[in-house]
C-alpha cells in the first residue's frame, strides 16, 4: 500500500502529514499547490 | 486508511491521528492556513510541492521515536470518536523557564489552532513577565493572526489589550476553555483554503468582525513593486502600473528582435542610398563579398518579416550584386592599406567637413571606430549622415538603411529615445513628419569618444 509524507516548514515550525490514502493526499496537496501557484501568478 | 498530522517545533510536538478523512481535511486546511499565512517570506519560498512515498513513519513509530528521543517528554492523550490527539511538550527546565517564555507561546499557538488538544496537567505553570506578554503579542502580530473575543476576558486578546490580560492566570485556570473557545471561533468561520486566500486578497473577510481570524497582508502584496532589470538595455523598471509593464514587454520584444537579427546570417543584397547616389565612390569590389548561402535569401526574408516590419523594409531595398557579411566574421578592412585609408579619413572628419570628394560607405566608415553597441553605432551613423552625406536630418527608415547593412542590427524607438534623453539626438517636425538630427552635443560626444581612438 502506498504511503505518503508531506512536510511544510516555516522557521522552526514544521507540519508533517502522512497517510496511505493516495487519492486524498493528491487532492489535498494539489488544492494547496494550485492555490499557491495561482496566487504567485497573479 | 489513516491520516497522521504532526506539528513540530524545537520544543514541542503535536500529533494527530485520525481515520476520518473529512476531519483530517479540515484539520489540515487549518494548519495549512496557519502556516501559509505566517509570513510572506514563507509563501515566497514555496516553489514546488513534492510527495514522497518512502520512509513513512507510522504513528506508532513516531510515538516510539518520540519516547526514545527524550525521556523527559511527557504526553497525555485525548480521545474521542474519531481523534487521538497528543501533546508531547518537553519538561520545562525550571532553571530556564524565565528565559524561554516562547515555550508557552508555542503551546498557545498550537492549542489555539487545534481542537481536541489538551495540556498535560502535570506541566508546571510558567511564570509570566511583561516581556513574555509582549513576545506573545509580537509573535501573533508577525503571524498576521489576531484572535479577539469581546465576551470572554480570559481569551487572548489583541495586542492593544495584551498587557492588561493576565495570561498566566488564564493559562492556569482556563487553558482548556481557551482552546475550546478559540476552536469555536474557528469553527464559526469559513477557513477553507479558498476563503483564506480570498481573504489574503482582501475580498471577503471583514476587518470589523471581532470574532474572526484576520489576515492583514493585503497592503503588503499590493505594494510590491515590479522590478525587472533589462541588463542588455541597461535600464531598470520600477513601479506597478500598466505603463511600466507595457514598457517591459516592449523592451523584451525589442531585445528578441535584436537577438534574432544578430543571430541570422543573412546574405543581403543591397546598397544604401548613399552608394546609389555616389556609385562612383564605392564599387562592389571594394566591399568584402561573402556569399555563404545565397539561396537562403528568400527564407531569411521570411524570417525577417516575422520578426519586424522594419527588417522587411530593409530587405526589400533594391537588390544589387554585392553581398555583405553582416555578422562581421570577415571584418572590413582586411589589409593594412585599406585600414590606413579609413583611419585617415576618420581622423579628418573633425576638420574636414568641407572636404569634397569620395564619400565613404557607412560600413567602411563604421569599421574604423570599433563600436559594438547599437547606441554608439546609431550615433556614429547620425554623425555620418550629417557630416559625410551632408543631410541635415534623417528618418528612422533612412538611418536603418545604413545601420542594418553594416551591423545586422535594427535601431528601434528605444534607441533613439535613449539618445534623445542624453541630448545627442533631437527631433525635427517637417510637415508633420518626425525626423531626427544629431545635436552639437552629440557631435561633441562622438568626437570625444570615437575620434580619439583613431
Amino acid at each position: 500500500m502506498p504511503q505518503y509524507v508531506f512536510k511544510m516548514k516555516k522557521g522552526e515550525l514544521e507540519i508533517e502529514f502522512s497517510s496511505d490514502d493516495a487519492e486524498f493526499v493528491e487532492q489535498q496537496l494539489e488544492k494547496w499547490r494550485e492555490e499557491i501557484l495561482k496566487k504567485h501568478a497573479q | 486508511m489513516y491520516y497522521n498530522i504532526k506539528i513540530k517545533s524545537q520544543k514541542s510536538e503535536f500529533i494527530l491521528e485520525s481515520n476520518d478523512k473529512n476531519v483530517t481535511q479540515r484539520e489540515m486546511d487549518i494548519y495549512f492556513a496557519y502556516i501559509f499565512n505566517a509570513s510572506e517570506e514563507f509563501k515566497s519560498k514555496i516553489k514546488k510541492v513534492e510527495i514522497n512515498n518512502t520512509n513513512l513513519k507510522s504513528i506508532e513509530e513516531i510515538e516510539k521515536l518520540a519516547n526514545e528521543r527524550n525521556n523527559e517528554i511527557q504526553y497525555s492523550k485525548f480521545q474521542d470518536e474519531n481523534h487521538i490527539a497528543e501533546i508531547m511538550p518537553k519538561e520545562i527546565d525550571q532553571t530556564q523557564k524565565n528565559t524561554q517564555p516562547e515555550v508557552l507561546l508555542e503551546q498557545n499557538e498550537i492549542n489555539i489552532e487545534h481542537k481536541n488538544c489538551t495540556i498535560n496537567e502535570k506541566q508546571e505553570p510558567i511564570e509570566q513577565t511583561n516581556q513574555t506578554q509582549k513576545n506573545i503579542a509580537s509573535e501573533y502580530k508577525n503571524y498576521n493572526v489576531e484572535i479577539k473575543n469581546d465576551t470572554n476576558n480570559n481569551l487572548i486578546e489583541t495586542e492593544t489589550k495584551q498587557e492588561k490580560t493576565n495570561i498566566e492566570q488564564t493559562k492556569k485556570s482556563n487553558i482548556e476553555e481557551i482552546i475550546e473557545l478559540a476552536r469555536n471561533k474557528i469553527d464559526s468561520t469559513d477557513l477553507s483554503v479558498k476563503s483564506i486566500l480570498d481573504s489574503i486578497n482582501g475580498d471577503e473577510i471583514s476587518q470589523e468582525d471581532d470574532n474572526i481570524i484576520k489576515f492583514d497582508i493585503k497592503e503588503e502584496i499590493k505594494s510590491q513593486p515590479i522590478k525587472i532589470e533589462n541588463t542588455q538595455e541597461k535600464e531598470i523598471y520600477h513601479g506597478n502600473n500598466q505603463n511600466n509593464v507595457d514598457n517591459i514587454f516592449s523592451s523584451f520584444e525589442n531585445m528578441q528582435n535584436k537577438e534574432n537579427s544578430n543571430k541570422q546570417e543573412i546574405t543581403i543584397t543591397t546598397l544604401n542610398e548613399a552608394l546609389e547616389k555616389n556609385e562612383s565612390i564605392q564599387k562592389a569590389d571594394e566591399i568584402k563579398i561573402i556569399s555563404q548561402n545565397p539561396t537562403s535569401l528568400d527564407n531569411q526574408n521570411t524570417t525577417q518579416k516575422e520578426n519586424t516590419t522594419e527588417i522587411q523594409e530593409k530587405i526589400e531595398l533594391p537588390l544589387d550584386e554585392i553581398k555583405i557579411d553582416i555578422l562581421g566574421e570577415n571584418q572590413l578592412p582586411e589589409n593594412k592599406q585599406e585600414t590606413d585609408i579609413i583611419l585617415q579619413n576618420n581622423k579628418n572628419i573633425e576638420t574636414s567637413n568641407e572636404i569634397k570628394g569620395p564619400i565613404l560607405d557607412f560600413t567602411l566608415f563604421l569599421s574604423g571606430f570599433g563600436a559594438n553597441e547599437i547606441l554608439d553605432e546609431f550615433l556614429i551613423c547620425a554623425y555620418y549622415i550629417k557630416n559625410m552625406l551632408h543631410e541635415e536630418n534623417f528618418s528612422m527608415k533612412f538611418i536603418n538603411s545604413k545601420i542594418f547593412p553594416a551591423t545586422g542590427k535594427i535601431a528601434d524607438m528605444s534607441i533613439i529615445e535613449a539618445l534623445i534623453r542624453e541630448g545627442y539626438i533631437s527631433t525635427i517636425n517637417i510637415d508633420g513628419i518626425i525626423k531626427y538630427t544629431i545635436t552639437k552635443q552629440g557631435e561633441e560626444y562622438f568626437a570625444s569618444k570615437f575620434q580619439n581612438k583613431t
